[in-house]
């Protein structure tokens, strides 16, 4: 146990390390892969809880449009921003919990599909305060390298995955599994749902804030589409539970998958329409076949195996440790 | 310990609990009894917080928990079973267990949760099966675990929807005398059971509800052989009827 926590340190200091050695094409992905990190644990955190969002890119935008803003209005630097950033992403989200209620399952998820709907609406509007429609460049003369960004995608990509396995050993963890099977039974065990839901909604929305606000000192432009873009959404979801939905390591191993099966597609079939369809197909077969995702499909697997040895025995479903 | 007066709950028209006053003292084994859409089940919402009372007063040890939500309850030290088991499918059973033990009280470890937990387990007679899936209990075992969970909180009043029913004979023995224990630790037990007598084995006293009022309460030798009990059951006598008309 002490050998694996060890050598996932040495993993995560090699990849917040690797952009200063590492090709521009690399830090690409290390910057996609590391976005995708990051939304995809704020996405299983909330779905922990049994909140199933379909609007994450409300919380992403919002962190974009926080880190932009301030360091356009007010000349913030790239480290300063991510504070504003994930502030905004944790207010909204407690506004949020606080809001939708009791909404669990589609209802919630159509609720923040509004909202990400209607942010976006709003920053087209609002094109004296967001740029609106055209877009706006983040101020030039602010912005650090390529490779700084990396590090800090890496950094905070590392920083929510040991925050997602510190919660994983704290009561929060029981209370969330606890909500997400039978919120009104939980409440006889002393549970309140309200208290649970703004925490663990308020540390989904800053992550995924934090993870908008770092993107676009990558890309050093935003406008609405891009801010609130649904693609975000969807991808905050399928990485995860391509991964494997309430796991730890789900998360993580479903970002890599994704953009590793993206990137495979478009370059070994080249062109766009027929990479999209093959990469699409690939997902929905493995969704399809594997419901538990990657991560449950390998326990299930080394469960059939190491029971094989000893025998079968009926009934005995243990419980994955992750 | 738990005073309830003149409590009504309303469901638009319908009464389910009609003024109805109960008292449950320190260290009784109460039994709960009647018809089908007596108010049995309605009568335990009520007293753990979900649902409000339309009128009337409930106080646990001097303290008014009428308004007060089911956590707030359950922190008081009042726990309860539900009719139609609830326990989590996705989390093992030392971890419903263990859910029990860590919210009831402020500042418990994972720890002694942990130890709290097995020895609800153990007392239950389901630790051996600590690591399996909740979900895949057989029914039984999912009874005995939501009864463990709700020991696992500690409580001082243990409340009971239907613990029995269903469980085939060999489970209903061991229920009874795991109740039994629970009851000569200490613990207040107020009982709604169908099964009549599992109640007169039981139960020190007996309470018998029906239309959501009170019919009768007593012994419970009293109350299997009070006639309006009997009736309120299987209806009037042939004899009595062919009278009547």
């Amino acid at each position: 146990m002490k050998l694996r926590i060890v050598l996932y340190a040495l993993l995560a200091i090699a990849a917040i390390l690797l952009p200063l050695v590492a090709p521009p094409i690399v830090n690409n992905m290390i910057l996609r892969i590391g976005s995708l990190v990051m939304l995809a644990i704020s996405w299983n955190l909330a779905a922990n809880a049994g909140l199933i969002s379909l609007g994450h890119s409300a919380f992403w935008g919002l962190g974009s449009y926080a880190a932009l803003l301030v360091a356009n209005k007010l000349g913030w630097p790239f480290f300063a921003s991510l504070v504003p950033a994930m502030i905004v992403g944790a207010v909204s989200a407690a506004a949020i919990a606080v809001i939708t209620g009791r909404l669990k399952g589609i209802f919630f998820a159509i609720a923040m599909l509004a909202l990400s709907e209607g942010l976006r609406v709003v920053a087209v509007m609002t094109p004296d305060f967001t740029g609106g429609g055209a877009g706006v460049f983040v101020d030039q003369a602010l912005r650090p390298t390529t490779e700084t960004v990396a590090m800090v995608t890496a950094l905070c990509a590392v920083a929510c995955a040991a925050i997602a396995y510190l919660i994983s050993l704290t009561p929060f963890h029981y209370a969330c599994r606890a909500m997400r099977n039978n919120e009104s039974a939980s409440e006889m065990l002393g549970i309140n749902p309200l208290r649970f839901r703004i925490a663990v909604l308020s540390l989904s929305g800053a992550m995924a804030s934090l993870a908008g606000g770092v993107n676009i000192w990558y890309s050093g432009f935003l406008d609405p589409m891009i801010g609130f873009d649904l693609h975000v959404t969807i991808l905050a979801q399928i990485a995860p539970i391509l991964g494997g939905i309430h796991t730890l390591a789900g998360p993580i191993i479903g970002a890599f998958a994704t953009i590793g099966l993206s990137e495979a597609t478009r370059t070994l079939l080249g062109e766009q329409g027929v990479s999209l369809l093959v990469y699409g197909l690939i997902l929905v077969f493995s969704i399809l076949y594997m419901p538990k995702g990657i991560v449950g499909t390998w326990n299930t697997w080394v469960q059939y195996r190491s029971r094989g040895a000893v025998g079968a025995k009926v009934g005995t479903t243990k419980a994955a440790p992750l | 310990m738990l005073e309830i007066e003149h409590v009504t709950k309303r469901f638009g028209g319908l009464l389910a609990i009609n003024d109805l006053s109960l008292t449950v003292k320190k260290n009784q084994l109460l039994g709960v009894i009647g018809p089908n859409g007596a108010g049995k089940t309605t009568l335990l919402n009520v007293i753990t917080g979900y649902f409000r009372p339309s009128q009337g007063k409930i106080t646990f040890e001097g303290e008014r928990i009428d308004g007060k939500a089911p956590y707030e309850i359950c922190r008081l030290g009042i726990a309860r079973t539900f009719q139609v088991v609830q326990p989590f499918p996705e989390m093992s059973v030392l971890d419903n267990a263990m859910t029990g033990a860590l919210f009831s009280r402020e500042g418990i470890t994972i720890r002694k949760a942990r130890d709290r937990a097995m020895e609800a387990l153990e007392m239950v007679d389901i630790a051996h099966q600590a690591d399996v899936m909740a979900g895949a209990l057989t029914l039984g075992a999912k009874k005995k675990l939501e009864l463990a969970r709700a020991l696992a909180t500690q409580p001082r009043l243990l409340l009971l929807d239907e613990v029995m029913a269903g469980s085939p004979q060999s489970d209903i023995d061991d229920l009874m005398n795991l109740l039994q224990r629970i009851h000569a630790k200490g613990v207040t037990i107020l009982m709604i059971e169908h099964l009549v007598h599992v109640i007169i084995a039981l139960a020190q006293h007996v309470f018998v509800l029906n239309f959501g009022q009170e019919l009768f309460q007593g012994n419970p030798g009293d109350v299997i052989s009070h006639p309006e009990v009997i009736e309120s059951y299987l209806g009037k006598p042939l004899e009595a009827l062919a009278a009547e008309s």
